[in-house]
C-alpha cells in the first residue's frame, strides 16, 4: 500500500492517534453477537434440510413421472387397466406402436414378453407370434396351438402346448399379477425388458445386441429354424444375467465462481460389463460377455452448504455426456459342460448417453488445492434406449456413489 | 494466552476463547467502526456484523500475518459493505461551499483526544469520511480506494482533498472555541 505522497504530517499524526484508539462497545453487544450467530447456524441447518427435502422430493417425483403413468387399452368394450409395472407398460406401448405385419424381430420379442405376462403359465416357445395379430388396439384374440412343426420338440412339450390356449388380448390384468408369477419366471420377464430396450431401435436386434450378433440364427439349442426360432426362443434361453458394478476413473477440475458456487468439469472413463448365461438345453450352454467402454464429460455446478476450513458439504448438479468408445462381445460355448470355443467381436457404439447427476457430498481439504471427496446421489439416464443393452438400459434412475480426488483451480 | 493459541481455540469452537477474542479486540475494532459510521448505533451494527464474519471466516486466516490486522481488515470491509454505496458521495458537495482553505496547526491534532477526533470524523459527509479513513488511517492508496469503493481514482483524490480541508476547518473552529 504505497502512499501517494510521503510528506503527510497531518495524516501521520492522525493515523498514529487513531490507529491505536479504543472505545468500549456496549456491554450487551457480545450477547447480541452470540444470538445472531445461533440464528445463522439454525439457518444453515434449515438450508441443509431444505436441500435434502428438495433433492429427495425431486428424485421421487422423477421416479413417479417415469414409472406411474397409466396406459389404457383402446377398445371401448374392454376395461381400461392401469398397469403398475413399468416394464409391462413399456412393452405394451411398444406393441401398440408397432405395425402388425412388420416382421421386425425386436417387436416380436417384446410381444412375446407381453404374452408371457398375460399368460404366465404359458410356455414361451410354444407361441407363434408371427401368426399373432397384435393390432394397434391391442384387443385381438387369437387362439392357437403352439406347434411350429418342429420335429425335434419333445413330446412332453408338445403335449403341454396342446393343452394351453394362448390369449394375447390385453384385458383385466390383476394388480398383483406379478406377485403371482413363479419366481424363476419373474426373473425371465425382467431380463426380457432389458433386451427389449436394447433391441428397440432402428438397427434391429442383430446389430444391437451382443449375443444376438454373435449367434445370429444359430443361437437356439437345436438350431431352431431360422429367425422365427431365434426370435421366439431367445429369452427363455437366458438363465441369468449378472452385471458387474460400473467402474469409472477420471479427473475432475473445480473452478470457484463465488464463495458458495463452483463450476466443475472433467473427463472420465467408464466400463460397463455384464454376463448372460443360457440354460443348458440339449447339453449345450453359452455364456455371453459384454464389455462397453465409455468416455464421459461431466459439467456441473456445486453449491457449498457448509464451507469449513477442512471439511465442506455441498450439493451438486451436473450433466454428463458419455460417448461409447467400443463394445466388446464374446460368447463361450459349452457342450456337455466342457468348453468348446469362444467367439469374439468388437463394435462401434453409436450415439451418446446423456445423464443428469444430483448429489450431496463432502470433501476434505488436502494440500496444494487438492481435496478428497465422497458424494452420493441419483443419476438419471436419458436417451438410454439408443445405447447397447447395459445396466442402465432397464434402470433409468440409478444410485450414484462417487469418491476421488478433486483439484481446485483457485481458492 | 497468546494470539495464535487464541486463534486455534476459537477455530475449534471454544466459546470461552471466542469471548476472550472479543474482549481483546472489541475496543479497538469499535473505534474503527466508529470512524466509518455516522453514529454510535450504526457503529455497533458494523461491529456486530464484523465479529460474526470474523468467527465465520476464522478458517481462512493463514496464520502468516497479524491476527489483529486480519480482524481489522474484516471490520473495515464490513463497514464499507454496509455503507450504502448510493449514499457514499451524495452529501459531499454541499459541505464545500462554506469552508475556507486555512491550514490548521498540526499541534491542534496532538491536543485532541482520540474520541474527540473520532467524533469530528463522524461528522464528515459519508464520502469524505470513508475516503479519508481509508487513505489517512488505513493506508490504502487512491487506486486501491477506487477499486474498493468502485469509484475512479480521481474521485478518490478529490474526495480526500475535500475531506482534508473539511477536517482542517473543523479543527480550526474547534481550537477557536477552546
Amino acid at each position: 500500500m504505497k502512499k501517494d505522497n510521503t510528506e503527510r504530517t497531518f495524516e501521520s499524526i492522525l493515523s498514529r492517534k487513531l490507529a491505536e484508539a479504543e472505545i468500549a462497545p456496549p456491554d450487551d453487544l457480545w450477547s447480541r453477537i452470540e444470538h445472531k450467530r445461533k440464528n445463522t447456524r439454525r439457518l444453515i441447518f434449515l438450508r441443509v434440510a431444505a436441500t435434502l427435502v428438495l433433492f429427495l422430493g425431486s428424485a421421487y417425483l422423477i421416479h413417479l413421472m417415469i414409472s406411474e403413468s397409466p396406459i389404457e387399452t383402446a377398445s371401448n368394450n374392454d376395461t381400461v387397466i392401469e398397469v403398475k409395472s413399468t416394464s409391462l407398460k413399456e412393452q405394451i406401448l411398444e406393441i401398440s406402436e408397432s405395425q402388425p405385419n412388420d416382421d421386425n424381430g425386436s417387436e416380436n420379442m417384446i410381444a412375446m414378453a407381453v404374452a408371457y405376462e398375460i399368460q404366465p403359465e404359458t410356455e414361451f416357445k410354444k407361441i407363434d407370434l408371427t401368426t399373432t395379430n397384435i393390432s394397434s388396439d391391442i384387443t385381438h384374440t387369437d387362439n392357437q396351438s403352439g406347434n411350429y412343426g418342429d420335429p425335434e420338440i419333445d413330446e412332453e412339450e408338445e403335449q403341454a402346448v396342446e393343452n394351453k390356449t394362448i390369449n394375447t388380448k390385453i384385458v383385466l390384468l390383476p394388480d398383483n399379477f406379478e406377485d403371482e408369477l413363479p419366481k424363476e419366471k419373474k426373473s425371465v420377464q425382467k431380463w426380457s425388458v432389458g433386451l427389449a430396450y436394447g433391441s428397440n431401435i432402428d438397427r434391429g436386434p442383430a446389430a444391437q445386441n451382443g449375443p444376438q450378433r454373435l449367434t445370429n440364427s444359430s443361437f437356439g439349442f437345436d438350431e431352431f429354424q431360422g429367425e422365427l426360432a431365434f426370435e421366439t426362443v431367445y429369452f427363455q434361453q437366458i438363465e441369468n444375467t449378472s452385471f458387474e458394478p460400473p467402474f469409472s476413473i477420471g479427473a475432475l477440475v473445480n473452478l470457484p465462481i463465488t464463495n458458495r458456487f463452483r463450476l466443475e468439469a472433467g473427463l472420465f472413463y467408464t466400463l460397463l460389463a455384464h454376463e448372460s448365461r443360457t440354460m443348458v438345453i440339449n447339453n449345450k450352454q453359452s455364456v455371453f460377455n459384454t464389455r462397453l467402454h465409455y468416455l464421459g464429460i461431466p459439467v456441473g455446478i456445486q453449491w457449498i452448504i457448509i464451507n469449513g476450513r477442512v471439511i465442506r458439504f455441498y450439493v451438486s448438479q451436473s450433466l454428463v455426456i458419455e460417448k461409447g468408445l467400443s463394445a466388446e462381445y464374446s460368447a463361450d460355448r459349452y457342450e456337455k459342460g466342457r468348453f468348446q470355443k469362444t467367439e469374439q467381436s468388437r463394435e462401434e457404439i453409436r450415439g451418446v448417453q446423456l445423464s443428469c447427476n444430483s448429489s450431496i457430498g463432502m470433501e476434505f481439504s488436502l494440500p496444494q488445492n487438492f481435496a478428497l471427496f465422497g458424494q452420493a446421489g441419483v443419476q438419471v439416464y436419458l436417451m438410454n434406449k439408443t445405447q447397447p443393452f447395459n445396466l442402465r438400459s432397464e434402470h433409468m434412475i440409478w444410485p450414484a456413489v462417487q469418491t476421488g480426488i478433486r483439484w481446485r483451480i483457485a481458492n | 494466552m497468546d494470539e495464535k493459541q487464541l486463534f486455534r481455540d476459537c477455530l475449534n469452537g471454544d466459546r470461552r476463547a471466542q469471548k476472550s477474542l472479543y474482549d481483546r479486540y472489541a475496543g479497538k475494532m469499535f473505534a474503527v467502526c466508529m470512524r466509518y459510521a455516522k453514529d454510535k448505533t450504526t457503529a455497533e451494527d458494523y461491529l456486530q456484523e464484523g465479529f460474526i464474519r470474523v468467527f465465520r471466516k476464522l478458517n481462512t486466516f493463514r496464520e502468516e500475518g497479524s491476527f489483529e490486522g486480519w480482524i481489522r481488515t474484516i471490520m473495515v470491509n464490513t463497514s464499507l459493505e454496509m455503507l450504502r454505496k448510493n449514499d457514499l458521495l451524495a452529501d459531499s458537495d454541499d459541505y464545500m461551499r462554506h469552508i475556507s482553505l486555512a491550514q490548521p496547526d498540526p499541534g491542534i491534532i496532538e491536543q485532541l483526544h482520540e474520541k474527540e477526533l473520532i467524533a469530528l470524523i463522524q461528522q464528515m459527509p459519508t464520502g469524505f469520511r470513508t475516503v479519508f479513513n481509508l487513505y489517512a488511517i488505513e493506508g490504502y492508496n487512491h487506486k486501491e480506494i477506487g477499486e474498493k469503493l468502485q469509484i475512479s481514482e480521481g474521485t478518490s483524490k478529490s474526495q480526500y482533498a475535500r475531506a482534508k480541508i473539511w477536517l482542517q476547518n473543523k479543527l480550526i473552529s474547534t481550537n477557536e472555541k477552546r
